[in-house]
C-alpha cells in the first residue's frame, strides 16, 4: 500500500507552476499539491495508483537542471531553442512497479512443469534510467521537442524516441496548457517490460513470440492543465492526460488497458526564490 | 531676557554637531556595477566626487579594502579609482585625524540571471 502510493506520487510528479514559463537562474521550488490524484495502470491484473499528496521539486542552475525525476545539463539555451542532455526513469518500469507481486514468478519452474502461463501480475520488472540528447524549438505557436534516450542500466538495452508539441497560454489570473505527444519504444524495450521470459512461461514464451513477435511500439498522450493562483504561494491545479498503448510489438495479454486516464485535482503551496 | 538670550546661544552650540557646520558629500560615477554572465566579479572605474567646505584633511576608504588615498578637502576633489566587486561596496570618507566618519557612498553590484525555459520533461501529469 506504502509502495503503490510512492510509486503513484512518482507517476504523478508535476512539472512545476505553470505561471509563466521562463526561469531566472538559479531558482528553485517546491511544491506540495493536496487533493486527489488517479493513476490508471495499463498492465494486466494490476492496481491502478491512487493519491492525496503531490510533491514536486525543481532547481535551475546555470546549465544543471532539475525537475522532478528528470535531471538535465543544458547544452545550448537561448530564446528560440535549447538543447539539453537528460536522464530520466522509463515509465513502462513504473507501471510494473506500481502493484509489485509478492513472490516473483519462476522462482519454482524448474521444479514444476508450468500447465500454462504465469500470470502478468506476478511478474517482476525492474525500473531503467533512460538518458540521451534532447532539442526544443520555441515557436509563437507551440513549442516542439524531440528526444532520444537509452537505457544506460543495463536493464534492457532499448531506447525511446519521444516528440512532443506542447504550448501554455494564460486564462483569466492563471494559465492553461496543452500537449500532445507519441513515444516510440523500441523491440528491446519492449520484449523485456511487456514479454514473457522462458523462464517466466517455458514454451508458452515460444508460442506467443510466434503469435505476437516483439517489436517497436509507438505510444500516444494527450495532457492538459490547468492552475489558478489564489493567494501568497497557493494555486488551484488540475490536470489529465489520456494515454493510448499500442498493442501491435506487445504480447497483447500484458495490457488490460490500452486507453487510460489519469488525472489530479488539488491546491498546491509552493516555496521557492523565484519571481 | 539675558538669561532667554543665553539659553538660545547655548541651545544654538549645542546644535552645531559635528559635520554640520562643514556639510560633506560623496558622490559615485557611475553607481552601478554589473557582473557579466560567467563571471564572479566586476571591474570599473568609478569617480569619486568629495565636496567640502573646509580644506581639512581627509582620507577615502573602501569599505573591506582599506585606505585608498588621503588628500586636502578643497571646494571639490575628484578620484578615478579602478575598482572590482562581487557584492556591494561601500566608499566612505573620513577625517584624516579623528578617524571619523563624514560622508559615505555605495556601488550596487547587480548579478546577471540567465533566463532559462521551464522544462517539460518526463511523464508529468501536471
Amino acid at each position: 500500500m506504502y509502495r503503490r502510493t510512492l510509486i503513484t506520487l512518482l507517476l504523478l510528479v508535476a512539472h512545476g507552476a505553470a505561471q509563466g514559463t521562463e526561469i531566472s537562474a538559479p531558482e528553485w521550488k517546491l511544491s506540495l499539491v493536496s487533493g486527489r490524484g488517479l493513476i490508471e495502470n495499463p498492465l494486466d491484473g494490476r492496481e491502478d495508483g491512487e493519491t492525496f499528496l503531490l510533491p514536486a521539486f525543481s532547481y535551475y542552475g546555470k546549465r544543471f537542471f532539475v525537475s522532478n525525476l528528470t535531471a538535465g545539463y543544458s547544452l545550448v539555451e537561448n530564446k528560440r531553442f535549447y538543447i539539453d542532455l537528460i536522464a530520466q526513469p522509463n515509465e513502462d518500469g513504473l507501471f510494473f512497479q506500481l502493484d509489485k507481486p509478492e513472490v516473483a514468478a519462476g522462482s519454482v519452474t524448474s521444479f514444476v512443469q508450468l500447465r500454462e502461463a504465469t500470470e502478468v501480475s506476478e511478474i517482476d520488472r525492474r525500473i531503467s534510467l533512460m538518458a540521451g540528447p534532447s532539442g526544443t524549438l520555441v515557436t509563437e505557436l507551440a513549442d516542439v521537442s524531440f528526444s532520444w534516450l537509452y537505457d544506460v542500466t543495463g536493464v534492457h538495452h532499448g531506447s525511446e524516441t519521444h516528440l512532443s508539441i506542447d504550448k501554455q497560454y494564460p486564462l483569466f489570473d492563471g494559465a492553461i496548457g496543452w500537449g500532445i505527444g507519441a513515444v516510440q519504444k523500441d523491440t528491446d524495450l519492449v520484449r523485456y517490460y511487456y514479454h514473457f521470459t522462458e523462464e517466466e512461461a517455458g514454451v508458452f514464451a515460444r508460442r506467443y513470440a510466434a503469435v505476437y513477435p516483439p517489436g517497436d511500439v509507438t505510444d500516444q498522450y494527450v495532457r492538459l492543465q490547468f492552475s489558478y493562483p489564489i493567494g501568497k504561494g497557493f494555486a488551484v491545479r488540475l490536470a489529465g492526460r489520456y494515454s493510448y498503448f499500442d498493442l501491435d510489438g506487445r504480447l497483447p495479454r500484458f495490457i488490460e488497458k490500452p486507453e487510460t486516464l489519469s488525472w489530479f485535482a488539488g491546491i498546491q503551496y509552493s516555496i521557492g526564490n523565484g519571481r | 531676557m539675558k538669561l532667554f538670550r543665553s539659553l538660545l546661544l547655548l541651545l544654538c552650540a549645542t546644535l552645531a554637531v559635528p559635520g554640520m557646520g562643514n556639510a560633506a558629500e560623496l558622490s559615485l560615477t557611475p553607481t552601478l556595477c554589473a557582473i557579466n554572465d560567467g563571471e564572479d566579479h566586476c571591474a570599473i572605474s568609478v569617480s569619486v566626487n568629495f565636496t567640502a567646505e573646509d580644506k581639512s584633511r581627509y582620507c577615502l576608504n573602501i569599505a573591506d579594502k582599506g585606505l585608498v588615498r588621503c588628500f586636502s578637502g578643497n571646494p571639490q576633489t575628484q578620484i578615478d579609482i579602478y575598482v572590482t566587486a562581487d557584492t556591494d561596496t561601500r566608499f566612505l570618507v573620513t577625517a584624516a585625524e579623528s578617524g571619523e566618519e563624514v560622508a559615505s557612498a555605495t556601488l550596487k553590484v547587480a548579478r546577471y540571471r540567465p533566463t532559462r525555459h521551464q522544462r517539460r520533461y518526463g511523464w508529468g501529469l501536471l
